[in-house]
């Protein structure tokens, strides 16, 4: 697989200002020096550094017939056991903030923005940052000594063992646990047009309180996606593919209409080079005993 | 096997013959000519890389005046002819009201085979950017002023009361054709705001410093396909000036994705 990452730092314009409203007035290109200048105190919230100890856990991944109406129309999420060694994984997705400390530190590119990708939007400092390709995500989390949470591990972190359909239970996904659109659109990120902040779904936590696993962003694992892939996986510790053309993403989005997109065991496919208003993630930490 | 039938028949549709016409797949001529392609910093926005100012000539072509809504691509599919677009999230395929909007989530493979299905390809970026801008080389279709607003293009904006911005408080793209005021010099309709367009050219920065005069079909190999355009997500003039150009790798799906189609004169 080819590891292109677009370096074009700042597509599509940014100046979230207002000055480029008037047609008559200068418009200077964006630069990176105006994200410089918005990020150069940041702030992070402490709260969001906080990550879950997930224990070593047994579990059964994909789609449990019996609990799932939804399991017969997605056969490649069939059912089968794995274990898990144990790991912590952030409580919260990855902030703009946060990214913008790894910008800031010249280790992590310019995310690619506009639309609704929101880096230098100034609002946008505790949303789950987005415009990230896998390459970004991937670099981001070794910047903190972390890495990428597996597919496994990503479910496991959102359902515990117990066969969960979403991270709270079994009842269907809506905006009093889930940053989501509604059923017939026209409703994104609960009403909002956009992601919220992070965990702004306080009633939608895991069973381990990790935050957003259903909603806000859909969120790159390290994991190739195969349709194939769960009638064949590893037991131990499944780490997917060992090549593919597109990776898993997890947990749906702030865009999601329907409750079963929200689903823990649901996969998006997406090019890792390709940046998303939709996408965000979140870091995982292999030494248990040294995170806190 | 029927759906195989008809398709050696070479009839257009199943769909066609079984509800009546498919919408929408009118196109417009561009004439032969000359004109001005890419973007400078007394445009007054934001040159997206590799969008170098330079001359281009164009024999003529046909574009489509809309971008492919999903009923157009659902006759594709109901002949055997195109595969399933993603769904989910905000992939509008399968949506009850989305017949015409655009079709979204489609990848470049996607894309062709909608186009190729109707006796058509998929445009150049030159083409692309010769139906959009007119040869007055506009910032935006319908000229340089007024700004974009809701008025001509599906973006960002909060109007009429709208709780959210996107897609014109519908929180989605918009029926093909809907912003008429919109319109190209040449007629074709959402060239900017509703989706993205995938066009033939591989992605490069540097292609246009060197590419021939006449009917450029950018470089021979690439990773990304440039996307032209812009989406109902789009808030500012920057990201929906006509100049702005995206890489985008061909077995992406986005949101924000779709396709219209071209046919050479001849």
């Amino acid at each position: 697989m080819s590891s292109v990452r677009y370096p074009w730092p700042i597509m599509l314009s940014v100046l979230w200002g207002a000055h480029i409203q008037a047609a008559d007035s200068a418009v200077k290109s964006p630069s990176v020096e105006s994200f410089s200048k918005l990020y150069q105190s940041v702030k992070i919230n402490p709260e969001h550094r906080e990550m879950a100890l997930i224990p070593s856990s047994e579990f059964s991944m994909g789609c449990d017939p019996y609990r799932d109406e939804v399991c017969s129309y997605v056969p490649e999420e069939q059912q089968h056991k794995v274990y898990v060694s144990a790991f912590k994984i952030d409580k919260y997705e990855v902030t703009t903030n946060k990214y913008a400390e790894c910008v800031n530190a010249g280790e992590c590119d310019i995310p690619t923005a506009g639309g609704l990708m929101h880096y230098g939007d100034p609002e946008a400092g505790n949303f789950p940052i987005n415009g990230v390709s896998w390459y970004q995500a991937k670099k981001y989390c070794e910047w903190e000594g972390k890495r990428l949470p597996t597919s496994a591990e990503w479910e496991l972190a959102a359902r515990g063992t117990d066969g969960r359909t979403f991270p709270w239970g079994d009842e269907k996904a809506d905006c009093t646990r889930a940053v989501m659109d509604r059923e017939n659109a026209g409703f994104l990120g609960c009403g909002t047009g956009n992601s919220l902040n992070v965990g702004s779904k306080p009633k939608g936590a895991s069973p381990y309180g990790v935050m957003d696993m259903a909603g806000n962003l859909w969120e790159w694992t390290s994991d190739w996606y195969d349709e194939h892939y769960y009638f064949n996986s590893a037991y131990d510790n499944p780490k997917g593919p060992s090549h593919g053309e597109l990776k898993i993403t997890r947990g749906g989005d702030f865009l999601s209409r329907q409750s079963y997109e929200l689903r823990t065991t649901g996969r998006f496919p997406y090019y890792p080079s390709n940046p998303s208003p939709a996408i965000g993630f979140r870091c995982v930490f292999d030494d248990v005993a040294e995170v806190k | 096997m029927a759906i195989n039938m008809w398709i050696a028949l070479g009839t257009v549709s199943v769909a066609q013959a079984l509800y009546g016409d498919v919408q929408h797949r009118e196109m417009v001529n561009i004439p032969a000519g000359e004109f001005i392609m890419g973007c400078k910093a007394s445009d007054g926005v934001y040159c997206s890389p590799g969008s170098d100012v330079h001359k281009v000539h164009l024999d003529a072509y046909k574009i489509d005046k809309y971008l492919v809504t999903f009923e157009r691509y659902q006759a594709c599919i109901d002949d055997g002819y195109c595969t399933e677009p993603y769904y989910g999230a905000a992939c509008n395929y399968k949506m009850k009201w989305s017949a015409k909007h655009p079709a979204n989530c489609i990848t470049f493979k996607q894309a062709e085979m909608i186009c190729a299905y109707e006796g058509k390809r998929l445009p150049t970026e030159a083409e692309w950017a010769k139906a959009a801008r007119g040869p007055k080389a506009n910032l935006f279709p319908w000229g340089n002023a007024p700004e974009p607003s809701c008025d001509r293009v599906v973006m960002n904006q909060r109007v009429d009361g709208n709780k959210i911005g996107p897609g014109c408080g519908a929180g989605t793209t918009l029926e093909v054709g809907s912003k008429v005021k919109g319109a190209s010099h040449y007629g074709v309709m959402d060239m900017a705001g509703n989706v993205f367009e995938w066009t033939s050219d591989w992605y490069s920065e540097t292609y246009f410093n060197k590419s021939p005069y006449k009917n450029p079909k950018g470089p021979a190999t690439g990773s990304a396909k440039v996307l032209r355009g812009s989406a109902w997500t789009a808030k500012y003039r920057d990201g929906l000036a006509l100049t702005v150009r995206w890489p985008y790798a061909p077995a992406g799906q986005g949101y924000v994705v779709g396709a219209r189609c071209a046919q050479s004169l001849n």
